[in-house]
């Protein structure tokens, strides 16, 4: 079982913590995890983007072509790599963020208005928190408290008293999901998907 | 943790008490956890003002005896060159890292292999070699390091830890393994003020009649022995392989992750991994060759290591060849689609 995960956006909007913090969450969960950015110069203001790859066994290449799970914070992104989401993958983004020209529709599509729901805690830097919250409850790649425990593992000292509206701001994007992938039954929290060579199937 | 700081820290748990470097992505995170975490943990860090000062300030902590480092990227490398051939002719351990970078020349900054020739037939002037470690992981990025230290003391020689930019900037889980100091004979040799002895010479010239050939026998010998005792490789589903792909670093990732899926749709294909580059495993590969079966070398380069695997393998197999010069990174599916265009003939 391997998901393979691309969260893409601009710089200084979060998606390398995002990552981050899913392949924190992945290995307190005891998976195997890794995590690869766009690195240099695409950090100065341009698109940025990583790769996080969770699997049961040895995970080989950090870099891959075609991702099951997108996450898009800007249309460049989406431009980029929309057409990349391999068929049956899940594409998550704010719509007000996003703007899709042509929809595909061999793909599971998962919005969440996540800059209203950080901006409502004036917060609007802190949208990635919601993706990430929208992200577990559609994907179940790791539960949510793996999550929390990372995001606390992951707050330094001089940034304390954020954490309580990071934490909030991502269960809010969590319950923003109105058909939530149930957790698999009887294995442990938030592991919902099963992935075929190009084609993750959801168990519900 | 990134690869690059896991690598760092692995120097500051295996002794390292000296590090200078310039900055260059993508190693940058090396000097930056140094920055912070040599000077705590009693050792010296220094920004040169280049990277030719910095493999002379290695130079010079290490004939005083210090656990010295430096490292860079590419074309950084490149500049140490001279560096690296004086530490060689003067026996003076140290430890070199290239997290390679796409070249020629500025090149880019995204991962590449492209300095194996330069790493592994002796970069700098003269008949030397050092011994080069290509982790393919971060867990190795760890252990090759710790090790690196203890073969450069060992030996006496420059070491090179060979990784490149994707596994220098990634992250995975891996195990601290803590750092166990092997025997090693005492640094009598070093420069550390001659109270109650003779003055120590560290040099690498050597003008008197047949002293600089017999110096040369020296190191020719040194280089028999590590290839004879160091060689460090991996081998996956080699047994009844028609096919074996030959890749090291991060390219073998790549591949095993190809190979992988490839055995799981019962196609006869393994891999073979050098984890040294120099000491080559040129023994165990001849030793897998044979007129039914077939190599492919896999190189983020336009061919490089593919010339070893030939001298190893020396016409008893036919040795194929698929890379991506520096500039571009290949997937794990467009090799699947490669290799299983070769195993259908």
């Amino acid at each position: 079982m391997e998901l393979r995960i691309i969260i893409a956006g601009s710089g200084g909007q979060g998606v390398l913590f995002f990552g981050k913090l899913l392949a924190y969450a992945a290995m307190i969960e005891g998976r195997e995890v890794s995590w690869f950015p766009s690195y240099g110069a695409e950090m100065r203001g341009g698109t940025a983007n990583c790769t996080v790859i969770i699997s049961d066994s040895m995970i080989g290449s950090p870099v891959i072509r075609n991702p099951d799970v997108l996450v898009v914070m800007n249309d460049a992104s989406y431009q980029r790599f929309a057409e990349k989401l391999s068929p049956g993958g899940i594409l998550i983004y704010d719509p007000s963020a996003v703007h899709p020209a042509a929809p595909r529709d061999d793909i599971r599509t998962v919005t969440t208005a996540a800059g209203e729901l950080a901006s409502a805690m004036n917060s609007t830097i802190r949208a990635n928190m919601a993706l990430l919250g929208a992200f577990i409850a559609a994907t179940r790649a790791v539960g949510v408290h793996a999550a929390l425990r990372a995001l606390d593992e992951n707050t330094p000292a001089h940034r304390r008293d954020l954490l309580t509206i990071n934490k909030d701001i991502m269960l809010k994007g969590y319950d923003s999901v109105q058909n939530k992938t149930p957790a698999a039954p009887g294995v442990r929290e938030g592991i919902a998907l099963s992935h075929k060579r190009g084609r993750p199937g959801l168990i519900a | 943790m990134k690869g690059n700081e896991a690598l760092a820290e692995a120097a500051i748990q295996a002794g390292c008490s000296f590090y200078a470097g310039y900055p260059i992505t993508p190693q940058n995170e090396i000097p930056e956890y140094l920055s912070r975490k040599l000077p705590a943990a009693g050792g010296t860090f220094i920004q040169a003002e280049s990277e030719v000062a910095a493999i002379n300030m290695v130079y010079g902590a290490s004939a005083c005896g210090a656990r010295a480092m430096t490292s860079s990227s590419s074309p950084g490398i490149s500049l140490k060159q001279e560096g690296i051939s004086f530490l060689a002719g003067a026996e003076l351990p140290a430890v070199i890292v290239n997290m390679q970078r796409g070249g020629p020349g500025l090149g880019n900054i995204s991962a590449s292999q492209a300095d194996y020739f330069q790493a592994v037939k002796g970069g700098g002037h003269g008949d030397y070699r050092m011994i080069v470690y290509a982790p393919y992981n971060v867990q190795e990025l760890w252990d090759l390091t710790l090790l690196a230290f203890d073969k450069a003391d060992e030996y006496r020689t420059p070491v090179m830890v060979l990784g490149d930019g994707i596994l220098g900037q990634m992250m995975e889980p891996f195990e601290p393994t803590p750092y166990v100091r092997p025997l090693l004979p005492e640094k009598t040799w070093a420069l550390g003020g001659c109270v109650n002895r003779q003055p120590n010479v560290v040099r690498s010239l050597y003008m008197a009649d047949g002293e600089l050939e017999r110096r040369n026998g020296l190191l020719q010998e040194k280089y028999r022995t590590m290839k004879a005792r160091d060689v460090l490789y991996q081998t996956y589903d080699v047994g009844d392989a028609e096919l074996i792909v030959v890749s090291f670093g991060i390219a073998a990732r790549i591949a095993i992750a190809a190979v992988r899926k490839l055995r799981e749709e019962g196609w006869k294909i393994g891999h073979f991994r050098p984890v040294t580059l120099f000491p080559f495993p040129e023994r165990q590969l001849r030793e897998l060759a044979g007129p039914d079966r077939r190599f492919m070398t896999v190189e983020l380069n336009a061919g490089q290591m593919v010339e070893d695997v030939r001298l190893a393998v020396n016409g008893r197999s036919d040795v194929l060849f698929y890379g991506r010069p520096g500039g571009a990174i290949m997937t794990p599916e467009e090799l699947y689609e490669r290799l299983k265009d070769e195993l259908k003939g």
